[in-house]
């Protein structure tokens, strides 16, 4: 019963949000629907997401819609929760009858919900998913944005190796995302030449993440790579500034990319490498990333994160292959996804066979002197990496 | 020969030229200095940076074959990866031809991929990769293939590959070498080039210019204004514009002072015209100083300008003149008014006076209160005054006497006559008387008596000029010596004679009796001058007499020399009123003065005997001082013959017609001839002669005819009886005849000549001469 609550002020939440587009169409409008975290530990990547959804909507029914059809978005609250996906996914394609479908953030959202998007035959384009386990489902209509998780820690591996540093230390949450962030850097640290030294996988970061930062420090590891969700990421942290503990060198995932990553950890933040699919930079070269910069901000009033962008990189690639079908039938949209190599603007979409992401390549960034700066790769770099930054007295 | 130091201090070009050059070497040498070191280090640098670069190209070649790997997820294909990397190496085997100085080394397990034949012993190997690691990314210096080099190197983990990049010594310092070389020859080439373009610039843009201006400056110094050449805006144009302008002020500014100057030149001509070639003499006087004085002034004073300026001015001033002149200026001076016209005299530095009439005003000159002299030269105005005066006095005198002696004559040729009949009467007398008859003393009276008469008329008829002379070239000097030998026992002795011959010739024409006796009256009257004794001085001397001083002298003389006697006695000397009066006849003061006697007919002769000898006399006298007389003869070139004749009676035969009108003069002249031995015809005047004459023409050998006859005159008797007969010898007898109508007869073949009242013995001298001729 309170779920059923839940669930329907939801509904009229966003029906009254976004009812005014439906005033100026004069035919029905397009009913996309998707699913947000609300709450659970996607809150704050989920929302990032559902604004780039938005600003999608806006500009689209701004320009006079789809097909002559204005957008009308149907969002669900998963509450970071797969089941909940996968229920509201189902309702929205059945009962609700939306004719789209977006995807929620994070790979087990995005497997939950792709269940129920290829039953139903509808294309979904997966904008927060970089396991590679979804792919490997063979399914047909499920295609990705982000670079694969096993691509996450080449850049870092690299530059710490020409460095000439030839040790590493890699800690990641025990999921599917992280584990595979974590092989993956072994593997790479073992063709770099860089030799894994200490490899810890956690299931509860709270409970363990205080012993793993001890033996690090206790071996005096310099060069460590730590991938997991948001909340586990800051508590790594947290027991590392407990220690007063400070690696040369340290690579972790998502929240170094976040804007108030800064503001949360401090002066710690100075020198943390961060691995992002996207970073809102005008100095990113690629076509509209600086409109969508500026665009998102006027909207929001927020800097968009690369989860923003990829959300609203989903939304481009859908648009296009819409227009170019000039069809809502979702066989003839897989089929110009599955062929589409594109400049989004958080870079370039190309999949293979399986629908996974092989034309983006995240990108390595470093917190310098309160900023995020690109470091890596050589062509989109803003500043050369640093190495060895100390711990400062306000830490 | 211009020294260094001179041609600095003269030349502006060196003065600019020699600091520039001193400054750019110094300048050289501190750039050469300065600038090479961190030129080389710029350039070292430059290399380094080129090492870098390069170093940063091998891992950028590698990155993007490594990227490409990425992004086309060919990471994993083993055979792809080979092909990137071989591709990398030979992209980065390319690099040398960006900086062939550059060399690289692409390490992998010990072996260079660049160049399979070089294979590194593990010491080499190690080495290179301790340096790479030591480099910590910077360059390190270290030995390669036995050579020292510039080593910088990195390591690429993906392939696991040592990428080098390294230069020798040699290039690295290449580079810097040539670099010094271009500074030091840049800089001096520079420098010389700079120099070179500042010479042309300064020659041509300065120098040139300046020239031109120098040029037209000394145009302008010699008075020629021209303008300069003017090219371009710069200062050196303003200032030729400047210049020009200047020199067109200058033009016109002379222009103006040349119109003012020649207007002033004008002004001063005009006024030195005015008062240099003025007729007038012009002096300014101030405290009787001369402050000016005019050049005419000046010279006629014989003085110069400075000399009057320096003198008292008064002392040109005729000592009669001189008070009243003085008076003149000082009353001018105090501002009174004067006489308009003034006439005094100014004395010549020779003694020569020059009458003026001068006027004085009072006038500023040179601030100062003066008086303006301004004279009139009237110094000929007055001489000709004076000569008209005295010539008017001449003739007044001459007609006087004319007429005197016109009246003297008629008288005396009356008188004469009759004493020709009385002294021919007495003398027939005597041949009629016994010899021993008592009558013979009255007879001898008579004759006496007529003699003194006859002497008497003689000097009237001298005066009056009716008295034929007997014309012979005589010595002038032998008569007045001749005639002082008969003076010099008669006069007193304590009169001392002088005789001054200065007169080269002395030969004129004329008649020695009355010569004679002009002398003796003069003399005489001298000495009567000085009772208490003198001197007596005669003086001669040659005068050529000009045109205009014979028709102003009043005795028609004719131009031609003359002998000029100056008889001067220092005796009381004749008053003026008296002077007037000297050649009358009958005038004479002895009587009134002194007691002695005096015909009055002396200098009244002297007068006439001058005048038929066609010569002048002129007196001068002052009292006390003596008087003298000055006469003027005319010269000739005749002869001298013997003066006098003898007193033998000749005797002839022949007949000879007698005309005369008197009747004693005929039977007077009959006696005599016929006494002589001659036959005698008589006619009484002219016609009748002519008559007997055409009658008895081959009997009559002679005629004798007079000269003053009524019916028919001597003269025209003469002229008929020559056309009746050209050679009939005809002889005139006359006391009184003119000279015009002698000569005329004379010319016209007359024979000879008696003068009335004529004695046996000229008579018969004459008659007998042209008898036989």
């Amino acid at each position: 019963m309170g779920n059923l609550k839940v669930f329907s002020l939801t509904i009229f939440f966003f029906v009254v949000l976004f009812g005014h587009s439906m005033a100026f169409s004069t035919e029905s409008p397009i009913l996309v629907g998707a699913t947000v975290s609300l709450d659970g530990e996607y809150v704050e990547t989920s929302a990032m997401i559902q604004l780039g959804y938005k600003m999608w909507a806006e500009e689209v029914n701004s320009r006079g819609g789809l097909l002559g059809r204005n957008i009308k978005l149907v969002f669900y609250d998963d509450k970071s929760k797969p089941e909940l996906a996968r229920e509201f996914y189902r309702k929205l394609i059945e009962e609700d009858g939306v004719e789209l479908v977006l995807s929620p953030y994070g790979t087990p959202l995005t497997m939950a919900a792709s269940e129920i998007t290829e039953k139903h035959q509808k294309v979904m384009i997966a904008c927060a998913s970089a396991a590679p386990k979804p792919w490997e489902r063979g399914y047909r209509y499920l295609f990705g944005i982000y670079a694969l998780a096993d691509r996450y820690f080449i850049s870092f591996l690299d530059v710490i190796a020409r460095k000439g540093f030839n040790e590493v230390a890699i800690v990641n949450e025990d999921s599917v995302f992280n584990n595979a962030i974590g092989n993956a850097a072994a593997r790479w640290a073992e063709r770099f030449g860089v030799k894994v030294v200490y490899h810890k996988r956690f299931k509860e970061g709270t409970v363990e993440l205080p012993q793993i930062a001890q033996e690090l420090k206790a071996k005096s590891l310099d060069e460590i790579i730590f991938s997991a969700y948001p909340p586990d990421s800051y508590s790594f942290i947290n027991e590392l500034k407990k220690l007063e503990y400070k690696p040369r060198s340290l690579g972790m995932t998502i929240v170094p990319t976040y804007p108030q990553f800064y503001e949360k950890v401090g002066s710690y933040a100075e020198g943390i490498f961060g691995i992002s699919q996207w970073e809102s930079d005008e100095r990113i070269p690629f076509p509209g990333t600086r409109q969508f910069i500026a665009n998102f901000q006027k909207f929001t009033g927020q800097v968009p994160s690369y989860h923003a962008g990829s959300a609203y990189a989903e939304c481009q690639i859908l648009e296009e292959a819409i227009r170019k079908a000039n069809t809502i039938d979702h066989d003839k949209i897989r089929d110009y996804v599955s062929g589409l190599d594109a400049m989004t603007v958080i870079g370039r979409f190309k999949v293979d066979q399986t629908g996974r992401q092989i034309g983006h390549n995240p990108i390595l960034i470093q917190w310098q002197n309160g900023r995020k700066e690109i470091v890596y790769p050589r062509k989109m770099k803003t500043k050369d990496p640093i190495f060895g930054v100390t711990i400062s007295n306000d830490q | 020969m211009i020294s260094a130091s001179s041609l600095f201090r003269d030349r502006l070009f060196y003065k600019i030229i020699l600091p520039v050059i001193v400054v750019g070497l110094i300048v050289s040498f501190i750039s050469i200095k300065f600038l090479i070191p961190p030129l080389v280090a710029s350039l070292q640098n430059q290399t380094d940076n080129a090492l870098y670069h390069t170093s940063d190209l091998l891992v950028s070649i590698c990155e993007e074959r490594f990227d490409d790997l990425i992004e086309l997820r060919l990471d994993n294909d083993k055979q792809m990866q080979d092909a990137y990397l071989q591709e990398a190496i030979h992209q980065i085997a390319s690099l040398e031809q960006i900086h062939p100085k550059i060399k690289t080394l692409v390490l992998k397990n010990g072996e260079n991929l660049l160049n399979s034949s070089t294979s590194f012993s593990e010491i080499n190997r190690n080495t290179i990769i301790d340096a790479i690691h030591s480099s910590k990314g910077s360059i390190v210096e270290t030995t390669l293939f036995g050579e020292k080099v510039r080593c910088l190197g990195q390591y690429y983990p993906f392939w696991n590959l040592h990428l080098v990049s390294f230069i020798t010594e040699k290039d690295y310092n290449e580079p810097a070498l040539h670099a010094r070389n271009i500074v030091v020859f840049g800089s001096f080439g520079v420098f010389s080039a700079v120099v070179i373009t500042l010479l042309l610039a300064f020659v041509w843009r300065i120098n040139i210019p300046l020239r031109r201006i120098i040029a037209a400056t000394s145009d302008v110094a010699a008075g020629k204004f021209v303008q300069t050449k003017i090219s371009g805006r710069d200062e050196i144009a303003q200032v030729g514009k400047a210049f020009n302008q200047m020199v067109q002020s200058l033009q016109d500014d002379k222009e103006q002072i040349n119109t003012i100057l020649e207007k002033l030149s004008d002004s001063e001509e005009q006024y030195r015209i005015l008062t240099e070639n003025t007729l007038a003499y012009v002096a300014v006087l101030a405290n009787e100083k001369c402050l000016f004085i005019n050049k005419r002034m000046a010279g006629a004073l014989g003085r110069t300008a400075d000399w009057i300026k320096q003198n008292d001015f008064f002392s040109l001033i005729h000592t009669e003149d001189r008070q009243s002149l003085r008076r003149i200026i000082a009353e001018l001076s105090e501002g009174k008014s004067v006489e308009k016209n003034v006439e005094c005299r100014f004395v010549k530095n020779n003694h020569d006076v020059i009458w003026v009439e001068l006027q004085a005003n009072r006038v500023m000159y040179k601030n100062a209160q003066s008086v303006l002299i301004h004279a009139m030269d009237i110094t000929e105005r007055k001489s000709e005054q004076e000569r008209r005066e005295k010539l008017e006095l001449q003739l007044e005198q001459a007609k006087r006497l004319e007429a005197i002696g016109t009246l003297a004559g008629g008288v005396a040729h009356d008188f004469n006559n009759m004493l020709g009949g009385i002294m021919g009467a007495a003398e027939m007398l005597a041949l009629h008387l016994p010899e021993n008859s008592d009558t013979l003393k009255y007879q001898k009276l008579i004759v006496k008596s007529a003699g003194r008469a006859a002497a008497l008329t003689e000097q009237l008829l001298t005066f009056s000029r009716s008295n034929p002379k007997t014309s012979t070239a005589i010595d002038l000097h032998n008569i007045i010596k001749e005639t002082l030998v008969l003076v010099q026992n008669t006069i007193d002795k304590r009169v001392s004679l002088i005789k001054d011959f200065q007169a080269k010739k002395s030969t004129i024409s004329g008649d020695p009796s009355q010569l004679q006796n002009m002398f003796l009256n003069l003399y005489i009257n001298g000495a009567q001058a000085m009772p208490e004794g003198g001197d007596l001085s005669i003086t001669t001397c040659l005068v050529n007499l000009d045109d205009s001083y014979c028709k102003e002298s009043g005795f028609g003389l004719q131009p031609g020399d003359y002998i000029e006697i100056i008889i001067h006695d220092t005796g009381e000397g004749i008053a003026q009123e008296h002077l007037t009066r000297i050649f009358d006849p009958f005038f004479t003061t002895k009587t009134q003065e002194k007691g002695a006697k005096g015909t009055g007919l002396g200098l009244a002769s002297v007068y006439g005997t001058v005048q038929q000898h066609n010569g002048a006399i002129f007196v001068s006298s002052q009292i006390g001082a003596g008087t003298t007389f000055c006469i003027q003869l005319p010269l000739t070139n005749e002869v001298v013959s013997d003066p006098l004749g003898s007193q033998e009676i000749v005797k002839g035969t022949g007949c000879i017609l007698i005309v005369d009108d008197e009747e004693i003069m005929r039977s007077t002249a009959q006696e005599i001839l016929a006494n002589l031995g001659y036959e005698i015809l008589i006619a009484e005047n002219g016609e009748q002669a002519l008559e007997i004459y055409e009658r008895e023409k081959d009997k009559i050998d002679l005629i004798l005819l007079d000269m003053i006859m009524p019916v028919m005159n001597g003269r025209d008797c003469f002229f008929e009886l020559r056309k009746l007969d050209p050679s009939i010898k005809i002889v005139l007898t006359s006391g009184f005849t003119r000279d015009d109508d002698l000569n005329d007869m004379r010319e016209s073949g007359l024979n000879g000549f008696i003068r009335k009242p004529y004695g046996r013995a000229v008579m018969s001298q004459v008659i007998n001469e042209i008898m036989a001729e």
